[in-house]
């Protein structure tokens, strides 16, 4: 068991914005795939999957400055701009709330963004509590991400930039957690693009997830933050230090509205790239004849 | 002295079991010193060496190890199926579409099969079959399903098509057992619907089963491939069991 797991459900509950008694629901709806809740605490809204023991939330958008990212994951996920400071084309599975399409197209409005979310409900969710809005340049695919993934390799269109955040949190798709899924995605990824996965930080499923992404990847950084206990697997070229730092200096007056702390996570960054794993790495790998992930998850 | 220890071996393993009389095994009295190796094995099985009735527990046998072929096969087709069509109700739809018509047909031509010469063998052939066509699904079903994939963009037809592919025709062989084994049993009108009764209840339970243990424990521990091929290894063996029994009684 890693270090991080015993942290994990008190800060939860400490770091987690909206999940008070305050909050106010103000949509509470059931979907095909789940339970989809909007919690609004004065100016700010909160999507969640389900609020069972007060799960976690997906999602938060500040109305008045709807630029603020409020998750760590959202602003980890910025970190990605390290190591591909221009992307042309992105590709987010699980769109959420819309946070991370938004984000990236404010700061790259020429960017071309693909969204891929299974559950209709979140997506008019997204548009009506998150100010999300597809338009020319950001398409939202309402499909199974792997039926998706497959589709897509069959086209031209590669992506600088992927993010994978298709977990809720309660059910894991277990087909889009195997060596085979992510060989397709890495696939989609150009040169010099970067992926990022917001993963498991505790169970079993740690352990066997990331022997999954090292085996396909061959390596990647563990970006953690502890105070938050989130992950994000990082798959990015390789960048020398001193240029991580240069675009660093230069990304963060234009990453101050979002609220990131890119200096500090290229900092962590150049730090953890050298690490050694701290998983299992004899863990069997998950693939498409052997992926119990919901099984694993439930085992510490 | 040999044959008296044998007999006293055979009817006390006989005499331990026979509650399974309840379900119409007659025990078998003073074993003929030829058919040793027959009795000994019908001490085991109830089953093996007379054909009626003393193979009623190896059709009970069969029944549920048909039932728990046909709920372990479906649960796994929603994970074969996943990579191409993914994990989303209309593939589940799709699958159970398919196993149920699949069924239907299979009760339809089992029992039409079952009207003329019915026989242990070709009881027993409907298992070796069943298994045998199992494993195009474990060697092409990436081929079938790439195929499909490419031909048709609405997942949802996708997968049904896909699922008529990989699953009908083992599925409708599978369908076959039950009223197959409903003509071997039935020896009165009187009782023919307490045996269909049983045999249901056997087969249903073996399904039940079936779908726990491939749910629960099997993917946990084994590649899909794997569990396949041991599904594939238990009805050729069922199979041949019945085929064995039929020509030793004939022997």
């Amino acid at each position: 068991m890693h270090r991080y797991s015993h942290l994990f459900w008190g800060l939860m509950l400490l770091v987690t914005p909206g999940a008070d008694a305050a909050a106010e629901k103000v949509y509470d709806q059931r979907s095909l795939y789940s339970r989809v809740v909007v919690n609004r605490n004065d100016h700010i809204y909160c999507l969640q999957f389900s609020v069972q023991l007060n799960l976690r939330n997906q999602s938060c958008i500040n109305k008045r400055k709807p630029r603020k990212l409020i998750f760590e994951y959202t602003k980890m996920a910025m970190a990605s701009l390290l190591f591909t400071p221009e992307p042309k084309a992105i590709l987010v599975v699980g769109l959420g709330g819309g946070t991370l399409p938004m984000a990236f197209t404010r700061l790259f409005p020429e960017a071309h963004i693909d969204a891929i979310e299974i559950d209709a409900d979140v997506v008019k969710v997204a548009e009506q509590y998150f100010e999300f809005r597809s338009d020319e340049k950001i398409a939202v695919h309402i499909r199974d991400a792997r039926v998706w993934t497959k589709r897509a390799l069959r086209g031209a269109r590669r992506y600088d930039l992927i993010f994978l955040d298709a977990f809720n949190g309660e059910y894991i798709p277990e087909h889009l957690m195997t060596r085979e899924y992510l060989q397709e995605t890495q696939a989609l990824l150009a040169p010099g693009g970067t992926l990022m996965a917001n993963t498991f930080a505790v169970s079993d499923l740690y352990d066997h997830e990331s022997a999954t992404y090292a085996d396909v990847f061959g390596g990647f950084i563990n970006f953690a933050v502890v105070q938050t206990a989130n992950r994000m697997i990082t798959v990015a070229p390789a960048v020398e230090d001193e240029i991580l730092r240069e675009r660093a200096t230069a990304l963060r007056a234009t990453l101050r509205p979002y609220d990131v702390p890119i200096r500090r996570y290229a900092r962590q960054l150049i730090r953890l790239r050298n690490k050694a794993p701290d998983w299992d790495t004899e863990a069997r790998v998950l693939t498409d004849q052997f992926s119990p992930a919901n099984l694993l998850r439930n085992r510490r | 002295m040999a044959q008296r220890t044998l007999s006293a071996l055979i009817n006390s393993i006989l005499f331990v079991t026979r509650g399974f009389e309840t379900l119409g095994v007659q025990r078998l009295k003073n074993p003929h010193p030829r058919r040793y190796f027959c009795d000994f094995f019908y001490a085991f099985t109830h089953a093996v060496c007379r054909l009626r009735p003393d193979v009623t527990i190896l059709t009970y046998i069969l029944a549920f190890g048909g039932g728990f072929a046909i709920m372990s096969l479906e649960l796994l087709g929603g994970k074969v199926m996943a990579p191409y069509f993914g994990n989303s109700i209309y593939v589940w739809g799709s699958i159970i579409t398919v196993f149920m018509l699949s069924l239907s047909i299979g009760y339809l031509l089992g029992g039409r099969l079952s009207v003329r010469t019915p026989s242990y063998v070709r009881f027993g052939s409907i298992f070796v079959i069943a298994g045998g066509l199992l494993f195009p699904l474990i060697l092409f079903a990436d081929a079938i399903m790439d195929l499909v994939f490419g031909w048709i963009e609405d997942p949802r037809y996708g997968s049904l098509v896909a699922a008529t592919g990989l699953f009908m025709i083992p599925t409708i062989i599978l369908g076959m057992i039950s009223p197959y084994s409903v003509r071997l049993l039935v020896d009165s009108v009187a009782h023919s619907g307490q045996t269909a009764g049983r045999l249901y209840f056997v087969s249903t339970l073996g399904s039940a089963i079936g779908t726990l243990a491939t749910s629960f424990y099997f993917v946990l521990h084994f590649e899909i491939n794997s569990i396949l091929s041991a599904l594939t290894s238990l009805l050729l063996l069922l199979g041949a069991s019945a085929i064995t029994a039929s020509r030793l009684r004939h022997a």
